[in-house]
Formats: structure tokens, sequence, C-alpha cells
């Protein structure tokens, strides 16, 4: 491990301001300088200071909590789209009420009305439960990005995997439980490659896809552990 | 007993960095070697534990930082030097030690009394 490699390591452990990050790398700096003008090896100096994730854990409890990383804004944007259905029902909503209003007696029943008469095979069922189903993954997304850069990587929770895991069968499931499982030979097995591209280009699709690259980025890193580890590290 | 070891160093360890910074210019490594070989085996510090410490006396103002070039390597070392507030703060803490310790002592050594 060369000095670089090292400081590299530790700095990509620790969760702390820019400014404070670029304070401990100058003394990491320094010190092993230090160490090799007094002729100490590398491997040496990694077993007198610590491992990367020893010296970053010792750095963090020990700072002020206003050196401490408070995560990335990116967490805003998934609060704000979590936000937006709600403001698409509101709009929704009010489009209805003003359209009844303009057509008194057009609207026979609601779209509720529909579930209710023809029961939970009628379009308009499918429709409000296959919105409940995506508003639930949807929200299940947010939660999980907004978790996942409130930290920044390392602060990550195997639970968010889980939680990733959940919200793609909960999606894929949508279907076959409304439909029964007929719909998995003629749903999906017949889907067009262009029918799932376009399925997938979905605005809460994207957002979906993305978190979980970030969420698998950073499994893949070794990054996200259970609070049961976490507290036996501690 | 390990809980009020850690609570005493914690305590005063920013004193002691602050009193050698005082007598010599000082880089983290010295530090941790100084305070190694005055310190019995009591202060046996790693980089984790002393850059906090160093961080909140430089921002207080009571030391200030600088870099000087390394002969070989091209890196840099980086150098803490005592400020004139932060003299006077080592002189005001070592009279508030000279007093604090002979009270404390005075307590712990006191023989115990019969009721």
């Amino acid at each position: 491990m060369t000095t670089d490699d090292y400081i590299t390591a530790v700095m990509r452990e620790i969760k702390l301001t820019k400014a404070a990050k670029a304070r401990v790398r100058e003394d990491l700096e320094s010190d092993i300088a230090t160490r090799l003008e007094h002729g100490m090896p590398m491997d040496e100096i990694v077993a007198e200071m610590g491992t990367p994730a020893d010296v970053a854990q010792s750095i963090a409890e020990n700072l002020p909590p206003d050196m401490a990383q408070k995560g990335s804004p990116i967490r805003f944007v998934y609060i704000a789209c979590a936000l937006v259905p709600f403001f698409v029902v509101a709009w929704v909503a009010v489009s209805l009420v003003s359209d009844f209003n303009a057509n008194p007696g057009y609207y026979n029943y609601s779209t509720a009305g529909q579930y209710i008469m023809h029961g939970i095979r009628s379009l308009g069922a499918y429709w409000n439960i296959r919105l409940a189903f995506n508003l639930l993954a949807h929200m299940a997304v947010c939660v999980m990005g907004y978790r996942l850069f409130r930290n920044k990587w390392s602060a990550g929770d195997i639970r968010l995997l889980y939680m990733a895991i959940a919200c793609g069968i909960i999606w894929l499931l949508e279907h076959p439980l409304i439909f029964g499982f007929d719909f998995l030979r003629t749903g999906y097995v017949f889907m067009t490659v262009i029918e799932i591209i376009r399925g997938l280009l979905q605005p809460q699709c994207v957002l979906a896809l993305i978190t979980t690259i970030f969420l698998f980025t950073v499994y893949a890193r070794g990054q996200l552990t259970s609070p049961a580890k976490q507290a036996a590290e501690k | 007993m390990e809980r009020y070891e850690q609570q005493f160093k914690k305590g005063i360890l920013e004193m002691l960095v602050l009193k050698l910074i005082s007598q010599k210019t000082a880089y983290g490594y010295d530090l941790i070697l100084r305070l190694k070989d005055v310190g019995g085996g009591l202060f046996d510090l790693k980089e984790g534990t002393l850059y906090p410490v160093l961080y909140r006396l430089e921002d207080e103002g009571l030391i200030a930082s600088r870099k000087e070039a390394v002969q070989s390597g091209g890196r840099e070392k980086k150098l803490y030097d005592i400020t004139g507030e932060g003299l006077k703060v080592v002189q005001g803490l070592k009279e508030y030690w000279d007093d604090f310790s002979r009270c404390v002592s005075g307590v712990m050594d006191a023989k115990e009394e019969k009721a």
C-alpha cells in the first residue's frame, strides 16, 4: 500500500465536510511523510496508524458535529419526488370535480364506484389498484434514495437493499395479483422490447432504476452493513 | 474504571497538546511521540484522537498551522505554532491546574473519618 492508497482509503471511509477532509488529508500526508523520513516502511506506518477504517472512525468520533458530513443535497430531490404524486392526485381530483360540475349526470358513479360495481377485474379497479401499487413502490424508492444520500455512502444500511428488492417484487406482482397468474403469460412473456423500454422510461421507473444502480454500487463496495453489525463494530 | 480514565484523558488532552506546542513548534507525529515519551504510557495516542484536538485548538485561535516543504518526495509537512492568545490560555490553564490538582489531591488523600 502506498501513501496515496492509504490516504485515499481514509478519505473514502471518512464522513466529513469537504473542508474538514482537506485538513485531515494535509495532516495525514504530513505525518506519513515524517515517518517515511525516519525510514519507517509503509507496512509499519499502517500498523502504527491503524487501518483506514479505524482512522476514519476515530476522527469522526472525536470531531465536533459541525464538521460531520450532512449528506448529499441529492436527498432533497427524493423529497421533491415523493411530493409529486400528491400534486398529481390533487390535480386529477380537482379536474374530475370541475368536469362533474360542468356535466352533471354524465358520471354515473366514481372510479371507486366502478370498482364496487364491477369487481376487482374491472378496468377501473385495475387502475385504482395499480395506482396504489405504484404509489407504494414510488414512496419506498423515495425513502430509500433519501436515506441513501442522507449520510453518504458509508452510512449505508443493508435494510435499504432489502427494501429495493421488496419494491421490485411489488412492481412485478401488481399485474398477477390483479388479473391472476394468466397475466404472467400474456403480460410479461409476450411483451415486446419496445414495450419494456417504454415502461422503463416512465419517470418513477427511471428514478427507481437510478436509485437501484446507486444502491448496488454501494453494496458492491461493501459499504452496506446491517445495524447489528454496525453496533458490534462500535 | 476505563470510562473514568478515558474521561480524564479527554478532559486534559487539549491542555497537554497546547502546552507541548507552546514549548516548541510541532507537527502531528512529533506531538504523538512527545506525548508518548512524557506520558509514561498513559498518552499513547493515535492520529484519529490527536487531529480533532488540533482542529478544535486551531478553530479557537489558540494555535495556527503552516506548511513546510519536505526535502524529498514533494510532500508538505503541516506544522503547528502557538498564538498569542494560546500562550495566555496555557498560562491560565497552568494556574488553574495547580489549584485543581491541589484540591483533588486534598480530597483523595484525606484520611477516613470515623463517625
